[in-house]
């Protein structure tokens, strides 16, 4: 028994520390890799300080911590005191269910409705910006003030009611009996508030999401948006960290609980007394202490003031929305895209502009925010399908070329796409199609051919098929020929068959942990972006050889720069996009994200093709010929709603049997 | 001796339910006074309507003869020492003490000297820098006394300070807070449920039941002089049964005429007559003027507590003489030891022993000394 209950808590403390020692161990690893250890490096922490946007992101957190932690905090304890001291005893027991119901509420829920709160108002008062970080506050500072309530109320009901009184009948106003003896007795409990506070204003994501404006980044939205690629190893060492600042505090509350406290300060005085110092005079004590709170409260309204006029004091801002880590931002030494137009266009019209970046995790992220209004952007860079919807929605605006000169670097095979056929809203970005990625140390190079690679025998239980129904349609589909955006019900029904067929081969179904697992050689066979093979062959294994090829029907994708509807600057919009495609930027991100460039300038630069090596230059730009053919034949289009649910049916039976 | 207090005509009430009624108190300079009820009499209501944290529904407050109903606590010349001490946590002995001083902005060399000059009086020098959440409860008991008395304040209010002691230091804190009364000469109120506690300290006691003061005066007046049924049975045991005036200084009760010493009641008036158990001599059942059958007999230490059943009314009696259960014995009682009180309203209410146990009495007091 006894043993057993040791076993427990060991596998406990196991569940619970396992991760973080993991998560410490890699933030020190030399290489990207999440499934080799090749050496200890504090490469990702010197990553982590150059990172500007995410240092910024970071500072943005902080500053909203802080404001939130103590705006609640004051409140809070107000609120407490005030419902303490109700006289009516239903009333008290109403108001603490009242203020205990955001806290089970989920975050979703208190998200979703903070923000419609804020459009409505916004929208009642004449806004056109509902969101920013006022909101973000309010909405931060309402979910932390129940916490701050929990804590400091049973402090008040535990304390003796005589206190107050008796600090009144000693020659205390009310007031001086609240300062002098009520709020110190609260201290630790509001101390603990302030911690519990703090902490849930730095990770919440839910609600940050919903309530923030453009402009303002939290550190978990940016960490959550760099989902279009793996999550960088910087982040490790920037969790690790926070990790570190938390246990901390944590250990600083715990000090300030009485007891603990009460022998620390004996302490402290034994030590004073052994120097041979007088005990402190506890009104020098009130001073330290008073300074302190002071020095705090400047602190924040520090922070504050410089959060505002960062965001509101400059005339010319620029909001940009992109998916994470999709612009070359100064890490490694490249070059930070958006300080440079910053810079550029100084100089260049003898005015400052600012640029408020901000991310996306998914194109129906992005379409969500959007078409809500509650914000506005001036340059969105979504994906095909979804500019298509889009355009078919009015929420793009047509672009004016003048002010988009570069646009003729743009290759001709860009041109006419079936998601802008005339070629008004949008300029590519990006593009990628999606190949087989193999462990040539495994696989047999001559059964590399086609999509019959992932249907192969020989490679039973070592092939990984995407967790998501468009995709995994998509290999079979086109392994069989089939028009992947068919309304043929038949066809799909196909398809299944294909991919029931498959299933017994299949090791497991996966999105982005293909990355570790084909990195480990833990699967043999995969379909991904051709981007994403250069990242995973970067962090391989050394027992690990991938390689990557092309079947010959297969998905494209483009991203395009666009003008949303909500666009409050289009002139400068369109001299963003112009900007980035010029020589030095549009090279800069073609390096960064790995993906291929539509852009001249960037394909048939030397240095470009000097960087990037033969091999890669031969996967990520095959041969053009009738792309665009190709590409309006292959290319994943919208369904309809009802299409899109049969597939989702004929999918669960997939998954299910 | 001057008044320093007076209360007049004080109503007040709690949500429809009057705590006070009609009270009319004259508090003198120097005086040892005691509010003493069972919980729920409206004494410690009386305190803090002197304290200031309570205000009158209708009714006057004087102190040093002018009105004093609006003035905030912090104002008043009186301090109190709380029932549960209400000592501050966050400071340490001396800064407990210092603390009434330090708001009234005394130099701090005087500060120092004062609350050493207190804590020597309450024998706590050598404790300055504890903290006040490590000392026993007898100790911080002493550290609410000093920090009430280092202002010098004209009126000491104590609400049931000693409650939540132990017997032995109970008795201790009780001289001590006697002595300190003396040597101050500062005017105590002193709120308590415990009647012996009351009659040992007190100059003046104030018996309250009901928000309504039943008697005033002092501890031999209240003991040996009831005023009524109430007062009879809560300030010592009393057997307390109907009787007939037949003229003065002539009574009959429980079918026995007595001579007594009272007098100054109608003829043939109907009167409660006080019997004390400890004037109550057992005699042979022929030598008694009443007699009866003994139903328990209790040890107490010094003495037994004898129950017996007269005519149906069962009285309690103190005696050292040992009888049995069930025996039929005698008794005499001395006129002086009878003591005749008007009908009241308690009338008939108490003093019965038909059922008496003293586990039930420990239960009441208990409960009793949690409410307030």
């Amino acid at each position: 028994m006894k043993r057993a209950s040791k076993i427990f808590t060991f596998l406990m403390f196991l569940f619970l520390f396992a991760p973080l020692v993991i998560l410490l161990v890699f933030s020190f690893n030399e290489a990207r890799s999440l499934s080799v250890f090749s050496g200890f490096s504090l490469k990702w922490y010197k990553e982590l300080f150059r990172d500007t946007e995410t240092l910024n992101t970071v500072r943005n957190t902080i500053i909203l911590a802080v404001c939130a932690a103590g705006v609640s905090t004051v409140m809070g304890t107000a609120a407490a005191v005030g419902i303490h001291r109700m006289r009516s005893k239903y009333l008290r027991s109403a108001l603490d269910m009242v203020t205990n119901i955001p806290m089970i509420n989920p975050d979703i829920i208190t998200g979703i409705s903070m923000m419609l709160m804020f459009v409505f108002a916004s929208r009642l008062f004449g806004f056109a910006n509902s969101l920013s970080f006022i909101t973000l506050l309010i909405a931060h500072i309402t979910f932390c003030l129940p916490y701050v309530i929990l804590q400091v109320l049973p402090r008040l009901r535990q304390m003796d009611k005589s206190l107050p009184e008796a600090a009144m009948d000693l020659g205390c106003t009310p007031w001086g009996a609240f300062w002098k003896v009520e709020l110190p007795e609260l201290m630790p409990a509001i101390v603990t508030g302030m911690i519990m506070a703090f902490t849930l204003s730095l990770d919440d994501f839910v609600i940050s999401y919903f309530t923030t404006g453009t402009g303002f980044q939290t550190l978990p939205i940016r960490i959550y948006n760099m989902t279009k690629k793996t999550v960088t190893p910087d982040m490790y060492a920037l969790a690790t960290i926070i990790f570190f600042v938390i246990l901390a505090l944590l250990l600083l509350s715990n000090l300030t609980d009485s007891e603990d406290s009460q022998r620390l300060r004996a302490a402290r005085k034994a030590k004073r007394a052994a120097k041979g110092r007088p005990p402190m005079d506890p009104r020098k004590q009130r001073f330290l202490y008073a300074g302190g709170g002071c020095l705090a409260l400047a602190a924040v309204a520090a922070a504050v003031v410089f959060a505002v006029t960062e965001t509101d004091n400059k005339p010319q801002v620029l909001n940009v929305y992109n998916w994470g880590e999709y612009i070359s931002d100064g890490s490694e030494g490249s070059m930070d895209v958006v300080k440079e137009f910053e810079a550029w266009y100084k100089e260049e019209y003898g005015r400052p502009v600012q640029v408020n970046y901000t991310t996306f995790a998914s194109n129906e992220d992005m379409y969500a925010k959007l078409s809500q209004g509650a914000v506005s952007y001036d340059v969105i860079i979504p994906s095909d399908y979804m500019i298509e919807r889009m355009i078919g929605e009015d929420m793009l605006l047509p672009l004016d070329f003048d002010n988009i000169p570069n646009y003729e670097h743009i290759a001709d095979n860009f041109r006419g796409l079936y998601y802008d056929p005339e070629n008004v809203y949008s300029v590519p970005y990006t593009y990628s199609m999606v190949g087989v990625i193999y462990n040539a140390n495994e696989v047999d190079p001559a059964d590399a051919v086609g999509w019959d690679l992932m249907w192969n025998e020989k490679y039973a239980g070592r092939i990984l098929q995407f967790n998501n129904s468009r995709d995994a349609f998509g290999t079979a589909m086109y392994r069989a020929g089939i028009d992947v955006n068919t309304t043929d019900r038949t066809q799909w029904d196909r398809a299944l068959e294909a991919l029931l067929e498959q299933r017994r081969l299949v090791k497991s179904y996966v999105m982005d942990e293909v990355y570790n697992m084909m990195e480990a050689g833990e699967g043999a066979v995969a379909a991904y972006y051709a981007g994403d093979y250069f990242t995973m062959a970067d962090a391989q294994a050394p027992s690990v050889d991938l390689r990557f090829y092309y079947p010959e029907a297969t998905n494209y994708f483009v991203d395009a720069m666009c003008i949303p509807s909500c666009c409050q600057n289009k002139e400068l919009a369109e001299i963003f996009i112009n900007y980035m495609l010029s020589e030095e930027p549009a090279i800069a991100n073609a390096e960064y994200t790995w993906y291929a460039s539509p852009n001249d300038l960037v394909y048939t630069n030397e240095d470009y093709i000097d960087e990037m090596g033969e091999d890669a230059m031969d996967i990520l730009y095959p041969d053009l010929e009738g792309f665009a053919d190709h590409y309006n034949a292959y290319a994943y289009r919208n369904l309809d709603g009802e299409l899109l649910d049969y597939i989702n049916t004929l999918w669960e039976t997939l998954k299910i049997n | 001796m001057d008044k320093i207090i007076e209360l007049k005509n004080i109503t007040k009430s709690y949500d429809g339910e009057a705590v006070l009624d009609d009270i009319s108190l004259d508090i003198y300079d120097n005086e040892f006074i005691t509010l003493l009820g069972p919980s729920g009499c409206g004494k410690t209501t009386t305190l803090r309507l002197i304290g200031g944290f309570e205000t009158p529904d209708s009714g006057d407050i004087l102190f040093g003869g002018e009105r004093i109903n609006d003035v905030p606590p912090h104002k008043r010349n009186v301090n109190t020492v709380f029932q549960r001490y209400a000592l501050f946590p966050h400071l340490n002995v001396f800064e407990n003490v210092a603390f009434p001083l330090r708001e009234r902005k005394v130099p701090r060399d005087e500060i120092t000297e004062r609350v050493n000059e207190m804590l020597a009086m309450v024998a706590l020098k050598g404790f300055e820098h504890r903290s006040v959440t490590s000392l026993s409860g007898g100790q911080q008991q002493r550290v609410a006394i000093a920090r009430a008395l280092v202002g010098k304040p004209r009126v000491l209010l104590l609400d049931e300070p000693l409650a939540a002691l132990d017997l032995k230091l109970r008795k201790d804190m009780q001289q001590e807070l006697k002595n300190i009364q003396k040597a101050t000469g500062i005017t105590f109120i002193f709120v308590t449920h415990d009647q012996e506690e009351a009659l040992s300290m007190s100059d003046t006691i104030v018996v309250m039941s009901e928000g309504r003061i039943q008697q005033i005066g002092t501890s031999q007046d209240v003991y040996n002089e009831p005023k009524n049924a109430f007062v009879a049975d809560f300030i010592g045991e009393s057997n307390i049964v109907d009787g007939v005036m037949l003229r003065d200084k002539l009574v009959s009760f429980s079918g026995h005429t007595f001579p007594c010493v009272d007098g100054g009641f109608g003829a043939n008036e109907p009167v409660d007559v006080v019997v004390r158990p400890e004037d109550v001599d057992i005699v042979a059942e022929d030598k008694g003027m009443l007699t009866g059958v003994v139903t328990s007999v209790t040890f107490m230490g010094v003495h037994y507590e004898v129950i017996v059943d007269i005519g149906g009314f069962k009285w309690m009696i103190q005696t050292t003489d040992f009888v049995d259960v069930d025996e039929r014995i005698g008794l005499y009682i001395e006129p002086d030891a009878i003591h005749i009180m008007k009908k009241s309203e308690f009338s008939g209410l108490y003093g019965d022993y038909a059922s008496f146990s003293n586990e039930f009495d420990e239960l009441s007091d208990a409960e009793s000394e949690g409410e307030e």
